[in-house]
């Protein structure tokens, strides 16, 4: 008796999950009708955990988005494999209301190994939103008081100085090894998870060398614990805790590294779309008050609008691909696997 | 003195209204996020940075606190009550809060563990207070090869928490190390195990596993037991409290929770779910009567809640005075103070006092509050237990499912949530303690990362470990205690086959 | 004889983990590499569960666990394969009030109006918490 009334309570559910199920699945594949759109939240996916840099950059969006993309954003995170499964799931959803936070690790994911699809082809920039340069940095400890000092000494004793980065083929790695290259010395790399636990290996002796983002050591370069010996950007930082630190180009050494956040959408979006949504961006990125909430967290305000985040991404691309190849990085990559 | 002036000085800061007021909203907010499984610290201030631009720094910053403080309060309840954790530190609270609760003191648990919650959250706050900078200079002193030593020592010691034989114990911990290495690797930049599945990358979170094992599988045992309606033993009110007894057995083990937890607080890793089971090892091994343990010894919760409330006081420590933010919840923290414009460091102190002894004197404070306001909730928390368990269940089955969804917002999340809720009923059927396997997905990738960097940082030679002062004392410790154990277990076998011969 | 299946689960499961391993270059002791603690793990887990199977061979130990009923234990196994099956088809709110409800049927609690009330305040209750209160990007 029992079980006759379980089986048919599980046959109606069946059943009725079929009849809904169909109707909603029809619903979900019309196109956008460009003259009404948006007409319901955007979906803005994250792909990297709460409360990392992407995140909080994601988040200082959402306050007004829908003052200027007439809706709100819902933000969802989609953490894992170095951003390559919520730029999957960007990729793969092109009804107009599915966004993606972007990063570096766009380029260089796919070089690194195969990837579900070519981020570059499948995505189309929407904006770059700020941009977030390397900066070298030694313990004040450290004999070194410049970076020529430091490479005279790695000259004279190669691979005893060791470097700590957030992660093997991060943006801090790549610049490590940049230098290595360009300066021709022997550095040794030390993998952290993050640049907090490599900062405390920094502060604690056991690295001599750190390359990470300048927010997580501005505290210690303006207390005086750690000395900044070179930036890799072209110019040198606004910020005037870092306004003194001369870049590698300055010092002849050809390294230049940044990471950068920026908002993507799906390619095959209608042109008007694509176009209301960069103007909405725009828009929010350029009010004066997510300026400043930017520059607060750490980062450096730079806004490119969808065509020159292109060309960004089709010359790191080109430069990035060189790099890895020329420097070793890939090699190393390649050779933990059979 | 000077110290007392300038937490007069907070105090007089953090019971400003506003601060008051966000004070309080931090910690019920916290508690409400402690006891629902899967939502956690991390989302949960993320979700209210966007609305906390409008407000006054301080103040935001003491809600942000709040939140962070008090979820751990809340985290044992579920645990307790029925044998879900609602936070990943509260994992071990299950071992012996869920026996229990089945033995009718799940009131004496929770209060229990609320007490030593604010015992060992003051203690850690006292340090915070006094020691500050140089303990965050202190432990700098660890590096990975360090790491690597206190993971080996403590996969070794704390594999076996309960009694069932040690072989399934080992290998319930080396299952956790396999499972640890599934997703892209940080230390090789490439994925392990994946074949291609996307959401493999993404690799085994704590909180999936453990609401798996215990949630799910604990639920599907209750309602699968051929007599589904066990007693539940009524509970009088006077039962909702500790008894003289079981208060004398606690005190001690919070104090000792306490400052171990204080210490694990201070380094890398996820420091509230190391330090619980580090204690709750610690409680078992001076306990007199460890047989207890794992069948409702009150040492078995009153240590680990205490642990994890000082070791979350503690992991202020590397993120006020060096601004380092440690795990995923003071990394937000981090990212709260920064949006504020306010950058923790060696500077905050001297720059910004109001604000950080205003926090501090927050903390102070809420951990009063918290105390305040969970003790009586135990009452409501037990009658909870008075619903019938085939209408409580399947309630559980939701919360617990929806909870897991919203880490990652995978659905993929959930199939392995019940894959490993099937694997933890089977598990829990044939005499497996699941809780190893939390020990080694914990320690297994501290392990491996602690050994690939400490040798590239000793040039290949691993007996270098041996010569850094630290590293040698970690391992040496770990062998004196692992002989002690061997040599006890040898006498003991002995003994017995004496035995057999005299009959 | 759970037991015994569940061992061998493991043995199985840790040599085909150990397959995959060799993916992975090892390295060696004073330069691992990807495949090290994978290898070394692998190794161990196979050890172990070999050891541990010997060891239920050779001493015949029966625990008497309390019975379960299987057929239960399917039910409520279909019902969460259901759940997600559906979850993003009708929305988190539609399918949490039927598997709610199939729960509760499965847990033999009597009548339907009870059950049916229950489970649409509870899947509305907690509908509102997660998505309204704790902003969950629901399916």
């Amino acid at each position: 008796m029992r079980r006759k009334t379980l089986l048919s309570v599980f046959t109606c559910l069946l059943v009725l999950s079929i009849i809904v199920g169909g109707c909603t699945s029809m619903e979900n594949k019309a196109i956008p009708a460009t003259s009404k759109y948006p007409d319901k939240p955007i979906t803005l996916i994250v792909p990297f955990g709460v409360g990392g840099g992407t995140d909080l950059v994601a988040r200082l969006l959402e306050k007004n988005a829908l003052k200027y993309l007439g809706q709100p954003l819902v933000i969802v995170n989609k953490p894992g494999g170095a951003g390559t499964i919520g730029w999957n799931e960007v990729a793969g959803s092109s009804d107009g209301y599915t966004l993606g936070m972007t990063g570096v690790e766009i380029i260089l994911q796919p070089l690194y190994g195969q990837t579900k699809y070519h981020y570059l082809t499948a995505l189309d920039p929407l904006a770059q939103i700020a941009e977030l340069s390397i900066v070298m940095v030694v313990q004040d400890t450290q004999p070194w008081k410049d970076l020529d000092e430091l490479i005279q000494y790695a000259k004279k004793k190669p691979g005893e100085i060791k470097f700590g980065h957030g992660g093997m083929g991060t943006t801090g790695h790549v610049t490590g090894e940049m230098l290595a290259k360009s300066a021709d010395i022997r550095l040794e790399q030390v993998p952290f998870q993050g640049s907090a636990e490599a900062t405390a290996s920094l502060l604690g002796g056991h690295i001599q060398v750190l390359f990470t983002n300048p927010a997580s050591v501005k505290e210690h370069v303006k207390n005086g614990t750690v000395r900044i010996l070179a930036v890799a950007s072209e110019h040198r930082l606004k910020d005037p805790v870092f306004a003194n630190a001369p870049t590698f180009k300055e010092q002849g050494l050809d390294v230049v590294c940044s990471s950068w956040h920026g908002i993507a959408a799906p390619k095959d979006l209608p042109v008007e779309v694509k176009n209301k949504l960069a103007k909405g961006f725009e828009a929010i990125i350029n009010d004066p008050e997510f300026q400043k909430n930017i520059e607060n967290l750490g980062f450096e305000f730079s806004y490119l609008g969808p065509k020159e985040s292109q060309e960004k991404w089709l010359t790191e691309n080109q430069k990035l691909s060189k790099t890895v190849q020329a420097t070793g990085i890939l090699d190393l990559i390649k050779t933990q696997k059979k | 003195m000077d110290i007392l002036n300038l937490l007069l000085q907070g105090v007089s800061v953090s019971i400003i209204p506003a601060n008051l007021l966000s004070c309080i909203i931090g910690v019920l907010i916290g508690t409400l996020v402690g006891v629902l499984p899967g939502i956690d610290t991390v989302s949960a201030i993320a979700l209210l940075l966007p609305f906390s631009y409008g407000m006054d720094s301080t103040a935001a910053l003491i809600m942000f606190a709040g939140i962070y403080y008090g979820s751990k309060y809340g985290g044992s309840t579920t645990s307790i009550l029925i044998n879900v954790p609602g936070e990943a530190a509260s994992v071990v609270t299950c071992l012996d809060g869920y026996p229990m609760g089945q033995k009718g003191r799940a009131g004496a648990a929770l209060a229990i563990s609320a007490i030593g919650s604010f015992i060992a959250g003051t203690i850690g706050l006292i340090g915070l207070t006094l020691l500050a900078p140089p303990l965050a200079q202190a432990a700098l002193a660890f590096g990975p090869p360090e790491y690597f030593s206190l993971a080996l020592v403590g996969l070794i010691l704390l594999s076996k928490l309960t009694g069932t034989s040690t072989l399934k114990s080992a290998l319930m911990a080396v299952i956790g190390i396999i499972l640890s290495t599934i997703g892209l690797d940080s230390l090789s930049g490439i994925s392990r195990f994946t074949f291609g599945i996307d959401e493999l990358d993404r690799g085994f979170d704590l909180s999936i596993i453990a609401m798996g094992l215990f949630g799910i599988g604990e639920i599907l045992t209750a309602m699968t037991h051929a007599d589904a309606k066990p007693d539940i033993p009524t509970v009088k009110f006077r039962d909702l409290y500790p008894t003289k007894e079981e208060w004398q057995r606690s005190i001690t083990p919070m104090f000792r929770g306490g400052i171990v937890g204080f210490l694990v607080g201070l380094l890398p890793g996820p420091a509230a779910t190391i330090s619980s089971f580090i204690s709750y090892g610690l409680e078992k091994r001076c306990s007199k009567h460890p047989e207890e343990f794992g069948h409702g010894a009150i040492e078995g919760v009153a240590g680990p809640e205490s642990a994890n409330n000082s070791a979350i006081s503690a992991t202020m420590i590397p993120l006020m005075s060096l601004g380092l933010p440690f795990c995923g919840a003071t990394a937000i923290l981090l990212s709260g103070f920064m949006i504020h414009g306010i950058t923790p460091g060696p500077s905050l102190i001297t720059e910004r006092p109001e604000l950080f002894w205003g926090l501090i004197a927050s903390m102070y404070i809420g951990n009063v509050l918290l105390l305040i306001i969970n003790l009586p909730l135990i009452g409501v928390f037990v009658q909870l237990l008075k619903t019938p368990l085939n209408i409580l269940m399947p309630l559980v089955a939701v919360v617990t499912l929806t909870g897991a969804y919203s880490i990652n917002n995978s659905i993929f999340d959930l199939i392995w949530v019940i894959f490993f809720g099937i694997l933890g009923f089977l598990l829990q059927r044939v005499g497996f303690e699941p809780s190893p396997l939390i020990i080694g997905l914990v320690l297994g990738p501290e392990l491996e990362r602690g050994l690939t960097q400490g040798l590239i940082i000793c040039n290949g030679d691993i007996w270098a470990f041996i010569t850094r002062p630290l590293a040698a004392t970690i391992l040496s410790l770990g062998a004196i205690v692992i002989l002690y154990n061997f040599v006890t277990w040898v006498t003991k076998l002995n003994n017995k086959r004496k035995e057999l011969n005299v009959n | 004889m759970i037991e015994k299946i569940i061992s061998l689960l493991f043995l199985i499961g840790s040599l085909t983990y150990l397959y995959w391993a060799q993916e992975f270059t090892f390295g060696a002791l004073n330069s691992p590499k990807s495949g090290f603690l994978p290898n070394l793990a692998g190794i161990t887990a196979l050890l172990l569960s070999s050891l541990l199977i010997f060891r239920q061979f050779r001493f015949k130990k029966t625990t008497n666990k309390e019975a379960v009923n299987w057929t239960k234990f399917l039910f409520i196994l279909i019902g969460l394969i259901f759940y997600l099956m559906i979850l993003t088809i009708v929305g988190y709110f539609v399918a949490s009030f039927l598997f709610l409800f199939y729960l509760f049927k499965v847990a033999d609690t009597s009548g339907w109006r009870v059950p049916l009330a229950i489970s649409f305040c509870g899947s509305a209750a907690f509908y509102l918490l997660f998505s309204y209160y704790l902003k969950v990007a629901l399916p």
